[in-house]
């Protein structure tokens, strides 16, 4: 059974830091196998799975596979909005009160 | 652009995995091909679901105030390998069934329905609801705007002591991924006036 699991980490970057910067200077996708990735932790080698690789530049337009990706958010959930303040107010109360 | 041509060229996506990930997000706002039971061999996955796991905030007094809750992991996959950082970083997931209590509750049924409605189709862009797992027999609320970051330790901890409750099917990492862009990178109110760089 083949258990790689693909890390195309730009959107998650996206995601947490935006990191238009890095996707603007030319930069690619890479991605990881976890097995691999266990491995090199085990023997304290680095990991390079969160890694932009120029020399695939010209293998993907990262500006344009970012922004292809935020149309792809808003495409698949077209009625996402953010909440409402009597929304957030009780989400806020039923949050705290795990917190009891 | 379309939602196929947009997954295309996301260069997340693989091509082969294309038309797959188009299938599945046509049931939305059926959302049970997200989830499946804890990978059996790859045990430190993004997005995984554990129980018991400490979610710190500070109070208005600024004092720690610590509860334990179902959490998902949110560090990249790569980031979770042993060693490779002191830190995890977690989301608290909650009971939907509770949550749905205290709307009613407080706003009555039919102005709480509406809401609901959205949180379950995933419309919410703070919200990740995610479908029945582990005891969560309708469903979880995942609070994206609550994160907290705490020791690998209690990760490392959670992993022995086989506390992992559900992972990501593929498709529902890509997802997952979806919401967090959409919480996280969505468009600046145009009323903020920022200043540009010099």
């Amino acid at each position: 059974m083949s258990n790689a699991v693909t890390q195309h980490l730009p959107v998650a970057l996206m995601a947490y830091a935006i990191s238009a910067h890095a996707l603007r200077n030319g930069c690619a996708l890479a991605s990881s196998n976890v097995a691999t990735l266990e491995w090199k932790a085990a023997e304290a080698l680095p990991t390079a799975c969160s890694t932009f690789l120029p020399q695939q530049k010209n293998e993907l337009q990262p500006d344009s596979a970012g922004l292809a990706f935020r149309a792809l958010a808003q495409l698949a959930l077209p009625e996402s909005r953010a909440m409402e303040d009597w929304e957030r107010k009780h989400a806020d109360a039923f949050f705290w009160s795990h917190f009891a | 652009m379309d939602l196929a041509r947009a997954a295309g060229e996301s260069g997340v996506i693989p091509p082969e995995k294309v038309g797959s990930l188009l299938a599945s997000l046509k049931r939305v706002p059926d959302f049970s091909w997200v989830l499946l039971g804890p990978h059996p061999s790859d045990e430190r996955l993004q997005g995984d679901l554990l129980s018991d796991f400490p979610v710190a905030v500070v109070d208005n007094e600024g004092n720690p105030r610590c509860s334990k809750f179902a959490v998902l992991v949110l560090n990249n996959t790569c980031d979770l390998q042993p060693g490779r950082s002191q830190f995890v970083t977690v989301a608290p997931a909650m009971d939907f069934s509770r949550f749905s209590k205290t709307y009613i509750g407080q706003e009555g049924e039919e102005r709480a329905k509406s809401y609901l409605h959205a949180v379950r189709a995933n419309q919410v862009c703070e919200i990740l609801w995610l479908p029945t797992f582990a005891s969560f027999k309708e469903g979880a609320v995942i609070f994206l705007n609550r994160v907290g970051a705490a020791s690998a330790k209690l990760y490392e901890d959670a992993l022995k002591e086989r506390r992992r409750l559900a992972s990501f099917s593929q498709n529902g990492f890509y997802f997952l991924l979806i919401k967090l862009t959409n919480h996280i990178a969505r468009m600046e109110s145009p009323e903020v006036a920022r200043l540009e760089s010099a």
